[in-house]
């Protein structure tokens, strides 16, 4: 599964990949001309060298009228020193053409376009500055589009670049680093990429925000990508967590819609209810629970180590098998406002080749029949990750988890979450799977390093996001006894 | 010598080893006489494009005779590499002053260089290109290279966030 134009090197990748191949000959011929133009890039692309080489002796026979006709379209006046037959005529057709001149760098050949950008993109791989490449995908449609096509997912390159890479899956290869730190007295939770090694180097770049609502049956956890204004009524709000009334169990509710549509949701509950908010277009997002966080005490009460576990709604569980992919990623944050820009982006999205965003979306406002034949074929079991437990240490007399120094400080927060080889809450049906090799993989690690500041890495399947929300649960957990 | 004839008719004699700096040059002369017409490239882009591989030719130092440019153009294809540097620093420093100019100019040459496939050349243009964008805004990068803003305002709202998270850093 991989970008149509990703990695390797120069328009010379180009030149080898299959879609957007236009010959770069093409340019060759003029615009206006109307003889050889073809807007059909693949046309152009098959001309053989051969018959390129007889048109050049085509052009060449008939010089006089056909170049006249280009160069009076892309000329821009020039100075002195060429033995031109026809400088005059030349500029007084030049003259009127200034405003099509002013607009050309939108008219770069992809290939070029796809060239600049990549080097934008490699030579500004570390924040802050890729940051640019953000401003990139800004300037124009045809700019986004290609931005688009050259910046890999994080799944596939490690890096995050857009905001809608936080609800995309961590990497594949290696870990994403990040930190989180506390503000108790507002409440407020901050999550940052880590950019320099260390555990205490506060050198990040923000991520995501969340701030602690307590409410008079629960506590809820609002998300932002804005750091600053950490409220459901603004459009920076990308979805929440919230606890039940005791503490030992929490939702994550997504304002987008996971693959599986409301499948997932439970017989019964509130799914009616987020299908009339998604018909109306007013309402600019929705609240689809993705997510279920679970704590357990263990034999030794709230002595030992804690058990979690996590039911991911929005990732079925063949996520972590070899070949397996998560369906249905965001391709934008904000849905609704960026939709236009998913057609835009659809010759290389693998998204749209994978999975079939806009049909699922149709069938989603459909309403309740579509839904109960879709909840049919999205049978497909949940990833289900549980904490590692720890192993008891007879010599320093205290449970441990090798977190390979990215943790400092015992606390009862800590936690690594790896895959669970068989839900057994899922049904008698499924038989047990021995565990596949992605299964003992470290999926989110969690852990303090000072006061309020604690680190938290993760990976493949799981997004900034979902990864987030996780550890927010761990802050909130009542089960807690330091 | 071959005779090259721009768009508007200037012809301009260059020495074999100049005019070969484009592949498709000599990919042409190998099989025709020796008076290359090129329709879309105006005289005066034409004459910085040569004195570029003029002076690229000079330094340069390809087997450039007819009778083994087929093979030189084969061994070349395959050992493109992309931004290839300069290695020679004062043909870099030339080069560096070559391409000083306004980006309506670069548009041309770029054009021209992608169209005679004259791979350093187009490398040096778009470095240069991908230089001036770095490190300004949707906004400035715009007005710098005149390219039109065609979102609607409701997409532009969603980039204005996009953008207001990628520069927050508190």
């Amino acid at each position: 599964m991989e970008w149509r134009c990703h990695g390797g090197n120069g328009r010379h990748d180009l030149d080898r990949c299959d879609t957007p191949q236009r010959d770069r000959y093409g340019s060759l011929f003029p615009e206006k001309s109307g003889i050889f133009y073809s807007r059909n890039p693949m046309q152009l692309s098959q001309m053989s060298f051969d018959s390129f080489r007889s048109i050049v002796r085509d052009v060449r026979d008939s010089v006089g009228s056909l170049s006249r006709r280009s160069f009076e379209m892309r000329l821009s006046g020039f100075s002195g020193r060429h033995k031109g037959k026809s400088q005059g005529s030349v500029h007084n057709a030049y003259e009127p053409h200034q405003d099509i001149q002013q607009s050309r760098w939108a008219t770069l050949p992809p290939e070029l376009l796809c060239d600049v950008i990549k080097r934008l993109e490699e030579n500004e791989a570390a924040w802050p500055s890729r940051k640019h490449v953000v401003s990139c995908a800004a300037v124009c449609k045809s700019w986004r589009e290609m931005c688009k096509e050259v910046v890999r997912s994080p799944e596939f390159s490690g890096k995050l670049t857009f905001p809608v890479s936080l609800k995309q899956p961590g990497a594949r290869d290696g870990v994403i680093q990040c930190f989180i730190k506390r503000n108790k007295s507002k409440s407020t939770y901050h999550l940052y990429l880590c950019l320099s090694p260390g555990v205490l180097v506060e050198n990040g770049k923000f991520l995501l925000s969340a701030k602690r609502n307590r409410k008079p049956t629960c506590t809820e956890y609002t998300i932002s990508i804005d750091a600053g204004n950490i409220s459901r009524s603004s459009s920076t709000y990308i979805g929440k967590l919230r606890s039940n009334f005791v503490g030992t169990k929490f939702r994550v509710y997504d304002t987008q819609p996971p693959y599986n549509g409301a499948a997932i949701c439970p017989p019964g509950r509130t799914s009616r209810r987020f299908y009339s908010k998604k018909v109306s277009p007013k309402v600019p997002s929705g609240s689809y629970p993705i997510a279920q966080v679970t704590y357990e005490l263990n034999i030794l009460g709230t002595r030992g180590p804690r058990r979690m576990h996590c039911v991911m709604h929005s990732i079925p569980a063949s996520a972590l098998e070899p070949g397996g992919t998560v369906p249905g990623q965001p391709d934008n944050l904000v849905t609704r406002s960026l939709d236009s820009f998913r057609s835009l982006s659809s010759i290389s999205s693998y998204i749209d080749r994978s999975y079939d965003f806009n049909s699922m979306r149709f069938s989603d406002i459909t309403g309740a029949e579509d839904r109960d034949a879709e909840a049919d074929t999205n049978k497909e079991r949940p990833l289900v990750l549980r904490n590692k437990p720890p192993r008891w240490h007879d010599q320093l007399q205290c449970w441990c988890l090798n977190f390979r120094g990215r943790v400092t400080i015992a606390s009862v927060k800590n936690f690594q979450l790896i895959g669970a080889p068989q839900p057994a809450a899922v049904g008698p049906a499924t038989t047990a799977q021995p565990a596949a090799p992605g299964h003992d993989k470290i999926i989110l690690q969690f852990g303090k390093v000072a006061k309020d500041m604690f680190t938290m890495d993760y990976r493949y399947p799981l997004s900034a996001f979902q990864a987030f929300a996780i550890c927010l649960s761990s802050f909130d957990t009542k089960l807690a006894c330091e | 010598m071959i005779k090259l004839v721009s768009g508007d008719g200037a012809e301009f004699e260059v020495e074999e080893e100049v005019a070969f700096q484009s592949k498709i040059i000599k990919d042409i002369v190998a099989d025709a006489d020796d008076v290359i017409p090129l329709p879309t490239v105006s005289s005066k882009v034409l004459i910085q494009v040569i004195e570029y591989c003029r002076k690229h030719a000079a330094v340069n130092s390809f087997p450039l005779s007819p009778s083994s440019s087929a093979a030189a153009a084969a061994s070349s294809s395959s050992s493109i590499s992309y931004s290839k540097p300069v290695s020679d620093p004062a043909l870099r420093a030339w080069d560096n002053e070559f391409v000083k100019l306004n980006n309506s100019s670069l548009f041309d040459i770029v054009i021209a260089a992608n169209y005679l496939d004259i791979e350093e050349l187009v490398d040096l243009v778009l470095e240069t290109v991908a230089d001036r964008i770095k490190g300004k805004q949707a906004q400035e990068i715009r007005r710098q290279f005149n390219i039109e803003n065609d979102f609607t305002p409701e997409e532009e709202e969603a980039l204005r966030r996009e953008n207001s998270w990628a520069f927050q850093n508190n």
